[in-house]
């Protein structure tokens, strides 16, 4: 078939289409680089088009940058030397306008005359067919078909070959890009793979609320196959999590993610495979679509229960140095107030005594002095027992059989409960021991059995009950009263103060039972009391073997 | 103004009351204390006062630690009351607690934290008030 004439049903020649197909062939096939296909392309169109050259053109910056020359002549690839896009302002806004330059006559057409000078003429060139390139809608370069002899005429059927090629390398040229843009991607992911990998930080991308990446640190945090940790659904995640923290945690997150925040943290506790939870703290990062949804959600999470335990280690020990400061400050107060209230009122009675010269009056004073300063020593007395309470707990203990003490202590105070008119019932197993100082449980039942006989109603006769239980290493010792009662709404936190008394009642001194406490403190116990006014009282104490 | 101003004492602290009576009676106009040993009997005789219309104390020495209603249980039950905010109080204390001291000053009717000991002199000051 001759070059030029075509069947009037066909647009391609046969020789067209052949070379095409062979395009095509080889565009599908091809693993090599854009140069060997260029290579091929210029090669293609010299040959379909019967030409002299065919060359393709990038467009960097303002420039055109001739990447492949093909010449019949010699038979070979070459390039050309750079065009300047800012001195072909014609030809250059009719490639951008995406339009064919079809020239038979290229030192008179309008497009093409710009060349003239400095490249048709030189290059002896008489007709041009220069097809732009788009990739992605944008210029992206272009492809000029080269002819020596003035007699030619570009045809239909060339111009629809030509765009044939052009659209085949546009399609190569995105391809390639994409290639690029891949490599990119692997490179970058293996990039961060060599920095998860090697990091103790666990690292976990979701992308559409599917996991799509996690680090080995990872799962090996969690305890967790890297597959295991793949199957989890975001209902299991949040099981995972101590019932304490999960809803702070979601609120953290959907707060977050409905703000768009980029960055945040979070920090909780969560159970890995064998069961047991650990602290962890998670730093998020997350991308949003236009639509504000997450479309990218990488979260970095790092193990922190020993920072966490040590933390809480902290606090704990200032809680109970707080405390211990309040109770000592509370201490301190209590004891000066005593020991003040005692010597204010000796004060005041030195001040009577020198105001007056009559001797009768003096004596009376004197005996007055007499009793201030021995409540004083009382005083200075008992704060000595609170101090060595504290001082001997680590003192030995012996095993004490206590029915036996309690009866040891009801004949020392038989006259009292005799002349009272008290009943004492105690019910506690013969074999029952409990390994204490024996001066402090003394202390202990004797303080609670005389403040029941103290605080009777005059109403009623006293019975005392006393009784003991054990459960494993815990005893609890009760001593139940149907005496006044105390009002426990109102003194519930001053029972056991020093100092504290409430019934008006002008024995009490007030001390009974905060050294009570004090010595079962002492020995690693505590006491609560029960009491209702008019009824009743029971004080309960346990102790620990 | 009548000369003799009736006068509250409630202190559990029979010492001091017994001292305090003693310096009353050498002022010049001596005055008998009616005192009390806690809160509670001295919150029955101003509501029966208050209740008969007779006159209420013009002064009224306090003490916080006290058995049954103590100072502040005292101070929370009189404000209270229709008459809470015309009684002149005084606590009286040794205590140091300088929160105890400070919280004095968040109940109107009381003038003034007195630190025990009491001189005479001081209790002149407050008498002349």
């Amino acid at each position: 078939m001759e070059n030029g004439r075509i069947s009037k049903n066909l647009l391609y020649s046969d020789k067209h289409f052949e070379l095409l197909l062979e395009l095509y062939r080889f565009s599908l096939a091809n693993h090599t680089t854009i140069e060997i296909a260029l290579d091929k392309i210029t090669e293609t169109v010299v040959e379909g088009l019967h030409i002299e050259r065919c060359s393709f053109w990038k467009i960097e910056n303002d420039r055109l940058v001739c990447l492949n020359l093909f010449e019949k002549n010699t038979n070979s690839h070459t390039k050309e030397a750079d065009l300047i896009a800012a001195d072909l302002p014609i030809y250059f806004k009719a490639l951008k306008d995406g339009i064919a330059i079809v020239a038979d006559d290229v030192l008179n057409n309008t497009y093409t005359k710009e060349l003239k000078e400095n490249y048709l003429i030189p290059l002896g060139i008489t007709d041009m067919l220069d097809l732009p390139i788009r990739i992605d809608g944008k210029l992206y370069g272009v492809l000029c078909c080269e002819h020596r002899d003035s007699d030619r005429v570009w045809i239909d059927s060339d111009l629809a070959f030509t765009r044939s090629i052009a659209d085949i390398l546009s399609i190569l040229f995105e391809q390639n890009n994409k290639k690029l843009v891949e490599k990119e991607l692997v490179e970058s992911e293996r990039k961060l793979s060599l920095i998860t990998n090697n990091s103790k930080d666990g690292f976990v991308v979701f992308e559409n609320k599917v996991i799509t990446y996690i680090s080995p640190s990872y799962s090996k945090m969690l305890g967790y196959s890297e597959e295991e940790v793949y199957k989890m659904k975001l209902e299991d995640v949040f099981n995972s999590i101590h019932p304490e923290d999960v809803e702070k945690v979601r609120t953290i997150i959907y707060d977050n993610l409905g703000k768009r925040e980029k960055n945040f943290k979070s920090e909780f506790r969560f159970k890995n495979k064998e069961g047991n939870y650990f602290w962890r703290e998670d730093t998020a990062s997350v991308l949003y679509d236009e639509n504000g949804n997450y479309e990218k959600y990488i979260i970095i999470s790092r193990d922190v229960t020993a920072i966490k335990t040590a933390e809480m280690e902290i606090d704990k020990m200032y809680t109970i140095s707080k405390n211990l400061n309040e109770r000592l400050l509370d201490f301190t107060y209590i004891i000066s107030h005593n020991i003040r209230s005692n010597t204010s009122n000796i004060s005041m009675i030195i001040d009577l005594i020198e105001s007056t010269s009559d001797n009768d009056e003096k004596e009376e004073y004197f005996q007055l002095l007499k009793e201030s300063n021995k409540k004083l020593v009382d005083t200075i007395y008992y704060l000595n027992e609170t101090v060595n309470i504290q001082l001997s707990s680590k003192e030995n203990r012996v095993k004490l059989n206590l029915k036996e003490e309690i009866e040891k202590i009801l004949v020392a105070i038989n006259a009292i409960v005799k002349s009272n008119n008290v009943t004492i019932n105690y019910h506690i197993p013969d074999d029952f021991t409990i390994k204490v100082i024996p001066s402090y449980l003394e202390s202990i039942m004797l303080n609670l059995i005389t403040n029941a006989i103290k605080y009777r109603s005059k109403e009623r006769d006293l019975i005392v009950e006393i009784t003991a239980k054990k459960k494993e290493n815990k005893y609890t010792i009760s001593v139940k009263d149907n005496g006044l009662g105390i009002d426990l709404v109102k003194n519930k936190d001053k029972i056991f103060g020093m100092y504290k008394t409430f019934h008006g009642n002008p024995d009490a001194v007030g001390l009974g039972l905060f050294m009570t406490k004090n010595h079962i403190e002492a020995l690693g116990g505590n006491i609560g009391v029960e009491s209702k006014v008019n009824i009743g009282t029971e004080f309960k104490f346990r102790l620990y073997e | 103004m009548s000369d003799k101003k009736s006068i509250f004492v409630i202190d559990d602290d029979a010492i001091f009351v017994f001292v305090l009576k003693k310096l009353f009676l050498k002022m010049e106009n001596n005055t008998p204390l009616e005192t009390f040993s806690n809160g509670y009997l001295a919150l029955e005789v101003l509501k029966e006062k208050f209740s008969k219309n007779e006159k209420l104390p013009d002064i009224i020495f306090l003490d916080i630690n006290m058995p049954m209603l103590d100072g502040w249980q005292f101070l929370d039950e009189i404000e209270l009351l229709p008459f809470g905010d015309s009684l002149n109080v005084y606590v009286t204390s040794s205590t140091i607690d300088t929160t105890e001291i400070e919280k004095v000053s968040l109940y109107k009717t009381v003038r003034e934290f007195v630190s025990k000991p009491i001189s005479l002199a001081e209790l002149n000051r407050i008498i002349m008030n």
